[in-house]
């Protein structure tokens, strides 16, 4: 028999055993086993010792996994259909968004807005990063650059020498094929009809086709370029040329390229716009094999494998010394010249420096991280409103989730019930923002660069990312608050217990203060942004760029009659001043010379163009010292720039004398002052103004807009054999900075967004804490509560985060903004100023968010709320 | 179910569950057989004949009377349904009428 009842200690079974035992046993029999084993446990105490009783606990535990006792309940109780658990909860749900509106809606709308912003930045971040990958063969496919070594210097060529890839592709199993495309100005006429200026033809090997996926439309690829005189256009130029004739019959067309008879032998479709290397049209050519001199191709070798191509610059080398740099020796002699190269991956090549004569605009990889973040920040702005509003609420359905336990909910079960809740808003959501894409559409591609445009959301690959979104945001927004939910106890939950009191709404607070501390940061980083770019665009760059018009002289032929073309210009009142020298902002090479300074040589690198007399004076260009060229036709006359003296050491510039070889000596003529021949990213270095009065590349015009006609017409009476290729110096400026104000539209976009957002949860957060404390207002206002007492009851917590935010943001956006300014040259001070008013109008924002709610509760009558109940 | 038959243990069980009477419950059983055999018991084996009898319908039981010594847990009492206290006679019958077939010789010790 066992003991009395009473006699009991207050040892208790290890609490790990029993916690097994309630895990594995049917939930029916686990009353009666753990109360059996309790009371062999307290009488073993006192029989056998506390020691002896526990361990016998645990292997009565143990003996008690067994089949009867892990017989799931199932047999017991009949389990409710899938139709009939789901449809009453989806309903329920529905109901219960339903009821709460304006929570849904501010919810949908910051989730939709900021969903939206993510996808265009998704697209414009798969754009920048999927450069050359639509290549099948893009792995395996490298290109060759170039340094090229002279006295001291070094310059990085993108282009190679003409003979390197016959030379690899015969003497080297592993590169499966080796192709060039040499750049070439191409006048084109079609037929009798008119000349057309393209700039994107290139030469280019027949076996182009085998190593690169240029899909044709019309023509065979295996021999377009085989026969001498071929050209193969893009789709865009063959509608140029022949409007929308069907592209089969244009096979065959001749058309007239550089004053020459060329057969079109295949169309290709236009290259997506994330390619490096762009071109509209090929021209087929006959090779020197063994020109090594001419330096102008871009090389591309395939591998067979991926894997050759590490080993393969050692290889490189190889060739470099035997072969390239002997060759080099005997042509150029003395001139002491090594060429090496290097092998880059197609799909990299984006992201590489610009090097000289390269192909394509190149990429910044820190814009695209910079995106990503942002992207991720939007997106957490939004998450964190869809978790606040759901915690926030959590109070209210207390009742629900304690109804629902009782009748036998499990937790799990109200998890998913509530997880599938936020799946449905970011479902929701994940639509309209596709809607507000699309919408947006042209406006978009224009923001974001062409190529980038909505249409992708459109294809089946975007149905799993879209999918793989929507799960992670549900996961992150809904994942805590439906944990929450799902724990309540039932009992205390129907009693009606505050639950939240628990955390104090602690959580909340820092989601908040997250959130405003993201959309404070980007503010401040769009205001600074904003006034870099303002800055780069209105500084005064030493020259005059406003109507000032570079026409290109197309070949040598043409610049025989430029100087024609120039008296005929300036006979008209609107032209007042023709320059033959070379645009001031255009890429230069660095050259090393030697300088005589005090009897003494020594060696720099600089950068020089040539000019003639009028230049200065129609680019506006300030002279310090000496003065201008004078007209005498002999070329010993340079101007240099204040880096040039300063860099020298001169004390007085003009005079002397620049040793250039042996046989060739030039005076300084004048000091200019330092001009920005380069973007503001880049220092001033020192600058030679050669004097030369010959027209060389382009003309450079002082015209308005609105007189182009005038250089049409002039254009078309001296030279009308040749198309007019002209661009304002302005234009080419702002294209430098492209990347910059591109950036600058997206942050003032997304900073706009990211505090709508965030504004957005703050609304719904105040509505729901005034209507939570309706009762305590009405009580105060009846004990004689001020309204501005009540206002600052309510937002006083608020206000405390945001100021909160604030001090963290600071610091943080400035820390960044050092970062990025780091690759400016000339940039602006982040001032005081900036920060302060950024937080202040943010601030400000919010307290007008928070006014609407607190005002209304302060307005509001207390006998109504406190009737409410 | 597996036909009607009483194993040795399982009629231990059902005795002590007829000896308890009024307070019969796993422990308590467990306790008695212990008691009345000398044999240590196991509390698992006890509850698992338990659930076979009660399936077999030679038992039902109720739950209730929880203490503070049981941790607050209720236990469940089994009492004899007639098909337990038939199950009970019969084997005893069976016993009986076994004894009675075995010749006197066997114990006669003489």
């Amino acid at each position: 028999m066992p003991t009395p009842d009473n006699q009991f200690s207050e040892h208790q079974p290890p609490a790990w055993a029993t916690r097994f035992l309630r895990w594995y046993c049917n939930p029916e029999l686990w009353e009666e086993v753990e109360g059996d084993l309790q009371e062999a446990f307290q009488d073993r105490i006192r029989t056998q010792g506390i020691m002896m009783a526990k361990l016998r606990y645990a292997w009565d535990v143990m003996r008690f996994y067994r089949t009867f006792t892990l017989e799931s309940r199932k047999i017991h109780y009949p389990k409710a259909r899938f139709t009939e658990r789901f449809f009453p909860s989806l309903k329920l749900s529905l109901r219960y968004l339903w009821k709460h509106k304006s929570f849904l809606l501010i919810n949908l709308l910051g989730l939709a807005i900021s969903l939206a912003a993510c996808l265009m930045i998704l697209q414009y971040i798969s754009f920048e990063t999927g450069y050359d990958t639509f290549h099948t063969r893009a792995n395996r496919i490298y290109r060759l650059s170039a340094t090229l070594k002279s006295a001291g210097s070094e310059d990085l060529l993108a282009p190679t020498a003409i003979g390197l890839a016959p030379a690899l592709k015969q003497g080297y199993p592993e590169v499966e094929a080796a192709v060039r495309f040499i750049p070439t100005m191409a006048v084109v006429q079609h037929k009798e009809g008119a000349l057309f200026s393209e700039n994107y033809i290139f030469k280019a090997d027949p076996e182009v086709f085998e190593v690169f996926d240029y899909p044709m439309l019309a023509g065979n690829p295996g021999t377009a370029l085989k026969a001498p005189h071929a050209v193969v256009l893009n789709e865009t130029l063959a509608k140029k040329y022949f409007g929308d004739r069907d592209l089969q019959t244009l096979i065959g067309q001749s058309l007239t390229i550089n004053h020459q008879p060329y057969q079109i032998t295949g169309i290709i479709q236009d290259l997506p716009k994330n390619s490096d290397l762009r071109f509209d049209g090929l021209l087929s050519w006959q090779f020197q094999p063994e020109d090594w001199l001419e330096i102008e191709s871009y090389t591309y070798v395939l591998f067979r494998d991926a894997q050759d191509a590490a080993p393969f610059e050692k290889k490189l080398a190889a060739i470099d010394e035997t072969q390239v740099n002997p060759r080099l020796q005997q042509e150029w002699g003395a001139m002491d010249v090594q060429l090496y190269h290097h092998l880059h991956p197609l799909t990299s090549l984006h992201y590489t420096d610009y090097l000289l004569g390269d192909t394509e605009y190149k990429g910044n990889k820190m814009y695209v991280y910079i995106f990503s973040v942002i992207a991720l920040f939007i997106v957490m702005i939004a998450c964190i409103n869809s978790i606040n509003f759901s915690m926030a609420q959590a109070s209210r359905r207390n009742i629900e989730v304690g109804i629902r336990k009782t009748i036998g909910a499990r937790p799990f079960q109200l998890w998913w019930q509530y997880m599938s809740e936020t799946l449905l808003i970011t479902s929701a959501g994940m639509i309209l923002a596709i809607l507000f894409v699309l919408l947006a559409g042209d406006y978009f591609s224009e923001t974001l660069g062409e190529g980038i445009t909505p249409a992708a959301l459109l294809q089946s690959g975007f149905l799993y990312t879209g999918i793989g979104i929507i799960l992670f945001i549900t996961l992150l927004a809904g994942c805590y608050p439906a944990f929450f939910l799902s724990s309540f106890h039932p009992i205390k939950a129907l009693k009606g217990a505050n639950l939240l009191n628990r955390q104090k709404g602690t959580l909340r607070k820092s989601l908040l203060i997250i959130q405003f501390t993201v959309a404070i940061s980007m503010v401040i980083g769009t205001w600074a942004v904003r006034s870099q770019v303002y800055y780069m665009q209105s500084k005064d760059l030493g020259f005059r760029q406003h109507k000032i018009l570079s026409v290109t002289i197309p070949d040598d032929e043409a610049r025989k009659r430029i100087p024609a073309f120039r008296d005929a210009l300036l006979k008209h009142s609107h032209v007042s001043q023709v320059s033959f020298g070379s645009r001031p902002d255009a890429l230069w090479s660095v050259s090393v010379l030697s300088v005589k300074v005090h009897g003494e040589t020594r060696k720099m690198s600089v950068i020089g163009i040539n000019v003639d007399e009028n230049y200065i004076d129609l680019l506006d260009m300030k002279i310090s010292r000496g003065q201008n060229f004078l007209p005498t036709g002999k070329e010993d006359q340079i101007i240099v720039n204040e880096a040039f003296v300063k860099e020298v050491g001169w004390d007085q510039a003009v005079g002397q004398e620049v040793v250039f070889s042996e046989t060739d000596k030039k005076r300084v003529v004048g000091v200019v002052k330092n001009f920005h021949y380069a973007t503001l990213h880049k220092k001033i270095e020192p600058f030679i103004l050669f004097y030369h009065p010959e027209p060389q590349i382009n003309v450079l015009v002082d015209i308005a807009p609105t007189n182009l006609e005038i250089l049409e017409a002039t254009w078309q009476s001296t030279m009308p054999d040749y198309p007019l290729d002209f661009e304002f110096l302005e234009d080419a400026f702002h294209r430098k900075y492209q990347t910059e104000t591109r950036m600058l539209t997206l942050f003032n976009y997304f900073s706009g967004l990211s505090i709508f957002v965030a504004c957005l949860g703050l609304l719904g957060l105040i509505s729901f804490v005034v209507q939570q404390r309706t009762k305590e207002i009405g009580i105060r206002k009846v004990l004689g509560a001020g309204r501005l007492m009540i206002v600052s009851l309510v937002s006083k917590e608020f206000i405390l985060i945001l100021l909160m935010a604030c001090t963290i943001a600071i610091p943080l956006a400035y820390g960044a903004l050092q970062q990025w300014l780091q690759s400016f040259a000339y940039k602006v001070t982040l001032s005081v100023s900036l920060f302060i008013v950024s937080a202040v109008a943010i601030l400000m924002l919010a307290v007008l968010t928070l006014s609407y709610h607190a005002l209304k509760a302060a307005r509001q009558n207390p006998v109504e709320s406190l009737r409410y109940e | 179910m597996k036909g009607t038959y009483l194993g040795e243990f399982e009629e231990l069980v059902l005795l002590s569950a007829a000896i308890l009477y009024d307070e019969a419950y796993g422990y308590a059983i467990a306790q008695e057989i212990e008691k009345q055999t000398g044999r240590s018991i196991s509390l698992s084996a006890v509850h698992s004949a338990l659930h076979r009898l009660e399936q077999k319908s030679f038992l039902t039981s109720r739950l209730a009377g929880a203490t503070t010594k049981r941790g607050g847990k209720r236990r469940r009492f089994f009492t004899l349904t007639s098909d337990g206290k038939l199950a009970l006679q019969e084997a005893m019958q069976l016993r009986q009428q076994m004894w009675a077939a075995i010749p006197q010789v066997v114990f006669h010790t003489t």
